[in-house]
């Protein structure tokens, strides 16, 4: 609760409350007096007002003096703080260094687009040259290449022999056991002897006088698998040839081997053939 | 910054803190001793100058704990008791007035300026009468705006001894200047 002399200054007497009515009434007792009261602080306050000194300037030079003496150090670092002349701030980019810096960096910057930028272009250049050389290459190729001879003993690994002997024809009657190690021959007396080996085992011959390759358990690569499609087709070929010159050495094909076609041309397998003298 | 925070600053060699709680205090301070001190503005400094003497020597004097502005009146308080009893004919040499005051400016002849003065005057006259206990209740009161409570902590007495003092001392003067009271100052 404000004091009595808080209220008389800051309330007029009607806007009193019963509690400040209470508080002043021993100071005054009618608004008459609580008017009287309230002028009599607004002089006091003028009064104070004008009251206030102000101090010397040679007293704050004294106490200057006895404060430095009391902190010698600390007051001759202060004055020492204000003659010293402060670094001038440069800001960071304004350094030369930093120019320089960043001088380097742009122009290492453009150097690098700039070789990226023409390598993508001789790429370019050059896929397009490669385009235009792909779309030739295999008709020149196809040309200059040169149609292959079967590929007996050259530049495989697979050993093929064939020798066939070709007697009378008696042996048509003949029988051509297939030996389960990839031999098949045919041996008629008087007849056609026709007799190759096959040193792959995979080659396995099936039960119905064909052969079918299977696929090479070991093979080890494309270039394995397709020496071995080559075999395939090179002794299906061979037995193929075998057996008609076996069955049908007049080439007379009869209902049996109607749907049989060599895969090998007559004059290739005739080449094949060796006459065993 | 606090006037705690300062003092301390200056216990450490820091003059700015000193510089700035001179300038926060150097001015109420004056005015306290000149009124403590029959308007002797001479001694008055004299005054000033030893309190901040003794607060560059012995800063730990403050405890931090406390209001320095109540510390501060408190000091000066007994500075001033210690006066009285140096002197001991204190009533007897300068009977509350200085030469300020016996100095009228009678050039100021605006009613309001009249009034201020003469209110001035009588209260100059009337506070000497009252005795040192109530006077320097109203003054820290009205005059270095205290309050009861800072009152009572620079004077060491409980805050219902002030609020006495203090009815007393404003009775009393409002009575003795009912007649010199400023006439715009009147009836709101």
């Amino acid at each position: 609760m404000n004091t009595f002399d808080e209220i008389i200054q800051t309330k007029a007497y009607n806007d009193l409350s019963s509690a400040e009515l209470e508080v002043i009434q021993e100071l005054v007792s009618s608004e008459e007096e609580y008017n009287e009261m309230k002028s009599f602080y607004a002089g006091i306050d003028q009064l104070a007002i004008s009251n206030i000194e102000e101090v010397s300037p040679s007293v704050k030079s004294s106490l200057n003096s006895v404060f430095q003496a009391k902190h010698p150090g600390i007051s001759q670092n202060w004055n020492a703080s204000a003659e010293v002349e402060e670094k001038k701030l440069v800001p960071i980019y304004s350094t030369t260094w930093f120019r320089v810096a960043a001088l380097l960096v742009l122009s290492a910057g453009v150097i690098t687009v700039w070789v990226s930028m023409s390598e993508n272009q001789l790429e370019k250049s050059e896929k397009v040259q490669l385009t235009a050389s792909t779309d030739s290459v295999p008709q020149e190729k196809l040309k200059v290449e040169p149609k292959k001879k079967f590929p007996l003993n050259e530049g495989n690994e697979k050993q093929y022999t064939a020798s066939s002997t070709m007697f009378k024809d008696e042996a048509l009657d003949q029988q051509t056991p297939i030996t389960s190690n990839g031999t098949l021959s045919s041996t008629a007396t008087g007849g056609t002897t026709y007799q190759w080996t096959i040193s792959d085992k995979s080659l396995a011959p099936s039960p119905r006088g064909t052969y079918n390759i299977s696929p090479s358990a070991s093979s080890a690569g494309k270039k394995k698998s397709e020496d071995e499609k080559e075999t395939r087709s090179v002794v299906d070929g061979l037995s193929r040839a075998g057996l008609d010159a076996d069955l049908n050495p007049g080439g007379v094909y009869g209902e049996s081997t109607k749907d049989y076609k060599p895969s090998i041309s007559t004059t290739d397998m005739l080449s094949l053939i060796e006459p065993s003298f | 910054m606090t006037d705690e925070q300062l003092v301390i600053g200056m216990a450490g060699g820091d003059q700015r803190a000193f510089d700035k709680l001179y300038g926060r205090y150097s001015s109420a301070l004056l005015s306290y001793f000149m009124r403590m001190l029959w308007r002797d503005r001479e001694k008055s400094e004299d005054f000033v100058h030893d309190f901040f003497t003794k607060l560059i020597h012995r800063p730990e004097l403050f405890d931090t704990t406390r209001s320095f502005k109540t510390w501060m009146y408190s000091v000066a308080n007994n500075m001033c008791k210690n006066e009285y009893k140096k002197q001991e004919i204190r009533k007897n040499t300068s009977n509350g007035l200085d030469s300020s005051y016996a100095v009228m400016d009678v050039n100021k002849n605006t009613e309001n300026q009249v009034h201020h003065t003469l209110f001035k005057e009588a209260y100059n006259y009337q506070v000497t009468q009252l005795e040192e206990k109530h006077r320097e209740v109203f003054e820290m009161r009205h005059f270095d705006g205290l309050s009861i409570k800072e009152i009572a902590q620079a004077l060491e007495i409980s805050e219902g001894t002030i609020k006495s003092r203090l009815f007393y001392a404003t009775k009393y003067l409002a009575q003795g200047l009912k007649e010199y009271q400023p006439e715009h100052t009147k009836t709101t």
